[in-house]
């Protein structure tokens, strides 16, 4: 189990209650896609991916988005059992999906520099560890089903 | 005889070219350079086994005060804004640099993309809402080329 003291808790708290899921969440998905072109692949259902201005206006990337922040939502209040709390979804992500599970650290990157983008100067170096940490547990607890 | 060194290049769009070039004109890199500095040693602890000489970093206060830390970041920048200056040549110009690192200060070349990571972040503060998607694409591009530059002479 990850340790975490009671400074890191209340960093991701009030780290999180200072994110907008509907607002950010839209955002995320998107840069994945632009940023990390190859993760398109994964989304042939999702129709227009084909430039930037359609990632940026596909109303199904935005709503994966928010799908995933409210994902994460679970992870903030469930910080002592992430990995029971993502089996499921691991699973899903390992054998129904067939992610790469690489994939998770580069969403996980898109989610801080969005997070770096909105809070600015608020995501502090030691904010920023303690996120970074928390968000690295997450992405283990999602690639923890995978064999 | 063709020059072998000059094998493929990088290229770079023009969008590309002019928003590198735009982030580097409008970043501060008294601010950035030491900022991104204090949160690769804070951030990524272990790190701080490169700078022993620095005096003190036991902990993030001490990092974000100390004026070697800081100096080092405006070092990176100076690195940094050669390879903005010569995107179509970066490999070439980091030989020197990469060996520097690769044999005197003996860095694990896995750290460079680190110190990017905590770069695009530092970034991404400053210019908030302008860190577009495409934006944020074409420094990550930047990034890579340059830690690809770095781990060249290794091996």
């Amino acid at each position: 189990m990850v340790k975490w003291t009671e400074l890191e808790r209340s960093t991701v708290k009030a780290i999180w209650e200072k994110i907008d899921i509907d607002e950010i969440g839209s955002q995320i998905w998107a840069r994945v896609l632009i940023v990390y072109p190859w993760t398109e692949r994964y989304f042939g259902s999702f129709g227009d991916l084909f430039t930037i201005t359609a990632i940026l206006k596909n109303d199904k990337v935005a709503a994966h988005g928010r799908m995933v922040l409210k994902a994460l939502d679970k992870a903030v209040n469930n910080m002592d059992n992430m990995k029971r709390t993502y089996a499921d979804l691991s699973r899903l992500h390992f054998q129904k999906l067939e992610v790469d599970p690489d994939s998770f650290r580069l969403l996980a990157d898109c989610i801080t520099i969005t997070i770096a983008c909105k809070l600015k100067s608020a995501l502090s170096p030691q904010s920023q560890a303690i996120w970074q940490k928390f968000i690295s547990a997450v992405v283990d607890a999602m690639s923890s089903q995978y064999c | 005889m063709r020059n072998s060194q000059q094998g493929k290049m990088v290229a770079w769009t023009d969008f590309e070219r002019a928003t590198i070039k735009d982030i580097f004109s409008k970043i501060d890199y008294e601010v950035v350079g030491p900022a991104a500095i204090s949160r690769f040693l804070i951030v990524y602890p272990w790190t701080q086994r490169y700078f022993a000489g620095f005096g003190n970093l036991y902990n993030a206060a001490a990092i974000t005060s100390n004026p070697k830390v800081a100096a080092h970041g405006k070092v990176v920048m100076q690195g940094l804004e050669k390879a903005v200056k010569n995107m179509d040549n970066i490999k070439a110009k980091f030989t020197e640099l990469s060996t520097l690192h690769s044999e005197k200060l003996q860095v694990d070349p896995n750290n460079f993309m680190l110190l990017g990571d905590c770069l695009a972040i530092v970034v991404a503060a400053q210019l908030g809402k302008d860190f577009t998607p495409e934006v944020h694409a074409a420094f990550q591009k930047f990034l890579a080329v340059v830690v690809s530059s770095l781990r060249r002479q290794y091996y």
